[in-house]
């Protein structure tokens, strides 16, 4: 770690952790701020709607003494801030008695997978394709579709995932309409598992990648014009370099750096995004817990979801924040 | 020893580049292109809206008050024929898709565009303190954003809108706003930093003009495209939030918005049922509105940064 | 007589802007002769940097040549090869160092890698060894320390950046060295060193060098010859001593005037306005170059 200093790693993990314990205070404070008791209100509305809950008065009981509700307020938050952090968030409600980390600890491969599948293949792809539009040497009616692209990238991914699954699931039918993998196949590591996992994941992806894209392709292209004017591609031209030489080893090994803060900056939009495109195809990922657990009302399940995704959110940002000073040497020695 | 040649300005390739100042500035730059396409539709889309809500009878958002499972005009659908009654059809629960779109739109719209305006009021204040002041003041700023931008609004608003389910008008735009200021504190900052230290600010500074003049007599004037950019962006990102929230289910059931439309389109399953207008025809209407809020803010971008507009 | 190693002839730039086009270089001719310096002096915006880029086939957009040859070598014009064969003439007979602003190398690459692409683009396969043990010795030869070889250019100072550049310019043994204004933006002692390694670099490889600069100090250090310019027109052309001791156009002795002395005190003088606008008018107007003695010429308006 030569001149990745101490006082920059320092200031990146204690945001980060000021990051998770403000989170966790917001989602405290707004689960107390409801007049009355949160867990009599749910459990009241959910016999309103479902009829007769038997030893409705036990099931409530046991949550305040779970929860602590009858303990003073700085000792709830201590012990919610406690549990938290451990990953403890109770049992689920509407799927009485599955502990929250049950069903979180189910759901997060594929939330994690369809994540950093797509999150890869906008990073790479979109780079390529920015370097590409970027290029004085790429031909003008290539050029020419960067508009419509730019026009895609203003359109909430789960709009797109409305569209795609109407017309290549529901229309065309190629492919399937929910879930993540075929009733046929056995999970494991065979191949009949892994292509059905593909073709199931490949829509949910698309629909996140479509939309996303666009960005990155448009900071590439932006990065690139502004570098092939500098004057160190000018000389590597007098050199005698090749233009593509130039192009990947000059003009994009510079460009490529600044497009990771990007990344990390849009991290947020699109962790959101695949909240909403798991729901639109039942992608069994916790952005469809997320979905399933508002309609069934269950609290439990939403405030740790919602805490899980704040929390990938966060780490990833760390992790490239972290990332990025290792590989740009301007940084690692405390250049500039 | 050395001696160097006077430099004079009228040398020719300045004299090219004075030609080419003379000209953008004949051609104003706010006539951007993508500026006024954008800006454009939206207008007609947000006059067209206001103005149906006069002329269209508006308790047709109400369940049952139309027939159900209505296709738009000129349209059949299970021996069902569209009609003028109802132009854009209706759902499985007799609401008159139209009016959901005259109702919903200016509702969210409205609701992004004030969330933004309080985020980039904020924004305001606090970029110019901290490019301005600098020193503890920045320190503070700048860890109160770095810790909350990245936390999606989304989540957030998952969680407020599970326990308080019907929020209205003012809350929604106040719970977005908290997420709104991040971006136009940011920007603001570092365009202030840059500002600082250019000659007409120091010029002004030796001429003797207090902080509060110079923050809103000299550098307040050359950001307004800049801040009208934020504003947009805001905007398109709080409605963004918004419809997020309603498609998952969340948010006031009593107001009709085109989100909570496309949730009840998803659990009934109108895709697969072939009611694409139930869906489809919100989407479209939300996907014209954010390529326009995206070409304004890209147009204005070009507005104030001029090297944008030569790529 | 001596070989030339360049032979530019009636060469002619123009910008186009989109209002009409400007004319920054105007059918300049000069020679540069086998293992000489020639410096080109002239004001910014004068046109010897377009010139520079011009010659390398390196102008930007706008920026076109409009005529004119540039042979090198007494055999190959520059301006009619195709970018293949251009590739291949670069950096092995023409090779450039740039302003000395602090820009010119890529901040990503090591400095050995930076050299050795441009050797690798034109040498068949090398030994790694030989070919690192090579760099290292051009280094030394421009007197940097050997821990330079892996380092990244931000960890250079602005001296030591334009030794590697000029160290780099060197590596393929080129029979001409544009240096574009090389020590600008270097402090004083800085400009001094780097001059020096351009001279020791060009006296051991037997090079003939292209200076281009305003600094009429650092010219009396370098060049041979000069060639003065302005407004796009080369003024007079002539030995270094000729035309510092009897300048003849009166631009040129505006210039050699202002330049200070040690030897006796006077108060600098500087071009006024006035007298600027009449040279410029008076260029607008054809001209012919004459000989006032042995290769030294001088453009009289009729």
């Amino acid at each position: 770690m030569n001149g990745l200093t101490w006082k920059y790693v320092l200031r990146r993990v204690g945001i980060y952790l000021l990051t998770i314990f403000i989170s966790i205070t917001l989602i405290f404070i707004i689960s107390r701020a409801v007049p009355g008791d949160p867990v009599e209100t749910m459990w009241r509305q959910l016999e309103m709607q479902k009829g007769q809950i038997e030893e409705i008065d036990v099931i409530i009981d046991h949550y305040k003494t779970l929860f602590g509700l009858n303990e003073p307020i700085t000792v709830q938050y201590g012990k919610f801030l406690w549990n938290t952090i451990h990953f403890e968030f109770g049992v689920s409600y509407a799927h009485y008695p599955t502990p929250v980390s049950t069903m979180i600890k189910n759901a997060l491969p594929w939330t994690l997978g369809l994540g950093l599948v797509t999150m890869f293949i906008i990073f790479l792809f979109g780079n390529g394709i920015g370097a590409i539009f970027g290029w004085e040497r790429t031909p003008k009616f290539i050029k020419t579709i960067i508009p419509s692209g730019l026009l895609f990238t203003s359109i909430p991914s789960v709009l797109a995932a409305l569209f795609l699954l109407s017309i290549f699931a529901k229309n065309l039918g190629w492919f399937p309409l929910a879930g993540a993998y075929s009733n046929e196949v056995t999970p494991g590591w065979n191949w009949p598992y892994i292509a059905s996992v593909i073709k199931y994941g490949f829509l949910p992806a698309l629909s996140i990648l479509m939309v996303n894209i666009g960005w990155t392709v448009l900071g590439m292209r932006a990065m690139v014009v502004t570098i092939g004017g500098a004057d160190y591609v000018r000389l590597a031209e007098a050199k005698g370099l090749k233009p593509f030489y130039i192009l990947t080893q000059y003009t994009v090994r510079n460009a490529l750096l600044p497009q990771l803060t990007s990344l990390a900056l849009s991290m947020g939009g699109l962790i959101s995004g695949q909240v909403l495109v798991e729901s639109v195809f039942s992608y069994p990922g916790m952005g469809m817990l997320i979905f399933r657990a508002i309609r069934e009302q269950d609290f439990p399940v939403i405030q740790a979801t919602s805490f899980m995704f704040i929390l990938i959110t966060a780490t990833s940002v760390l992790l490239i924040d972290l990332l990025y000073p290792l590989i740009d040497p301007r940084i690692t020695h405390g250049g500039e | 020893m050395k001696s160097r040649v006077v430099d004079r300005n009228s040398s020719k390739s300045e004299i090219a580049e004075k030609e080419c100042r003379k000209k953008t500035f004949k051609s104003s730059p706010w006539k951007n292109p993508k500026l006024i396409i954008g800006a454009t539709v939206l207008c007609v889309l947000v006059f067209c809206t206001l103005i149906g809500q006069f002329i269209w009878d508006k308790t047709l958002v109400n369940v049952g008050s139309s027939p159900l499972n209505l296709p738009p005009v000129g349209f059949e659908y299970r021996k069902q024929i569209g009609t003028w009654a109802h132009p854009l059809g209706t759902d499985n629960s007799g609401r008159d898709l139209l009016t959901l779109i005259l109702v919903g739109l200016p509702h969210s719209l409205g609701i992004g565009f004030v969330a933004a305006s309080i985020g980039l009021v904020i924004g305001i204040l606090f970029g110019f303190s901290a490019g301005y002041l600098g020193g503890r003041v920045d320190d503070v700023i700048r860890l109160l954003s770095d810790t909350t931008m990245n936390i999606p609004a989304l989540l957030i608003l998952i969680i407020v809108q599970s326990v308080i389910p019907n929020a209205d008008f003012f809350v929604m735009a106040l719970l977005l706003s908290l997420f709104a200021w991040q971006s136009p504190t940011r920007v603001l900052r570092a365009q202030i930093l840059s500002m600082k230290h250019s000659d007409y600010v120091k010029l002004a500074q030796l001429s003797g003009a207090s902080d509060n003049e110079i923050m809103f007599k000299e550098i307040m004037p050359n950001l307004l495209p800049f801040l009208i950019a934020q504003l947009t962006a805001g905007t398109s990102y709080s409605v963004l939030v918004l419809v997020g929230v309603e498609v998952l289910g969340l948010g006031s059931q009593s107001k009709p918005s085109l989100g909570i439309t496309l949730n009840n389109a998803i659990n009934s399953s109108a895709i697969l049922r072939g009611m694409w207008w139930w869906w489809g025809i919100p989407t479209i209407i939300l996907i014209v509105v954010f390529m326009s809020l995206l070409l304004i803010s890209v147009g204005l971008d070009e507005v104030s940064n001029p090297r944008l507009r030569n790529q | 007589m001596t070989s030339k190693v360049l032979d530019v002839k009636k060469l002619s730039v123009a910008y186009d802007t989109s209002l009409k086009t400007i004319q920054a270089v105007k059918g300049i001719s000069f020679t540069i002769n086998q293992g000489e310096t020639l410096g080109l002096i002239g004001e910014s915006g004068s046109g010897k940097t377009t010139t520079a880029m011009a010659i390398l086939r390196l102008l930007q957009k706008p920026g076109r040549i409009t005529s004119g040859e540039v042979i090198l070598n007494n055999s190959t014009d520059l301006l009619t090869l195709s970018e293949r064969e251009l590739r291949k003439v670069r950096w092995t007979e023409l090779a450039l160092v740039t302003q000395g602003s602090m820009n010119s190398l890529n901040p990503t690459m090591r400095i050995n890698k930076q050299i050795a692409d441009g050797i690798l683009a034109h040498r068949e396969k090398q030994n790694r060894d030989e070919l690192e043990e090579y760099i290292g010795n051009l280094l030394k030869m421009v007197g940097l320390p050997e821990r330079v070889f892996s380092q990244y250019p931000h960890e250079l100072s602005g001296g030591m950046k334009q030794r590697v550049c000029i160290a780099m310019a060197a590596s393929l043994n080129p029979s001409l060295l544009i240096a574009d204004e090389p020590t600008s933006a270097l402090d004083v002692i800085t400009q001094r060193i780097v001059a020096q390694t351009l001279m020791d670099i060009k006296e051991r490889l037997n090079m003939s060098l292209l200076v281009i600069g305003h600094d009429i100090g650092l010219m009396a250090q370098l060049a041979d010859r000069v060639a003065v310019m302005i407004d796009g027109v080369i003024v007079e052309t002539g030995a270094l001593q000729e035309v510092l001791t009897s300048p003849q156009h009166l631009y040129t002795q505006i210039l050699v005037d202002a330049m200070p002395s040690i030897k006796r005190k006077k108060s600098l003088t500087s071009i006024d306005e006035q007298t600027r606008q009449k040279i410029s008018k008076s260029l607008l107007k054809p001209f012919e170059v004459k000989e006032v003695t042995q290769g030294h010429w001088v453009a009289i308006t009729q």
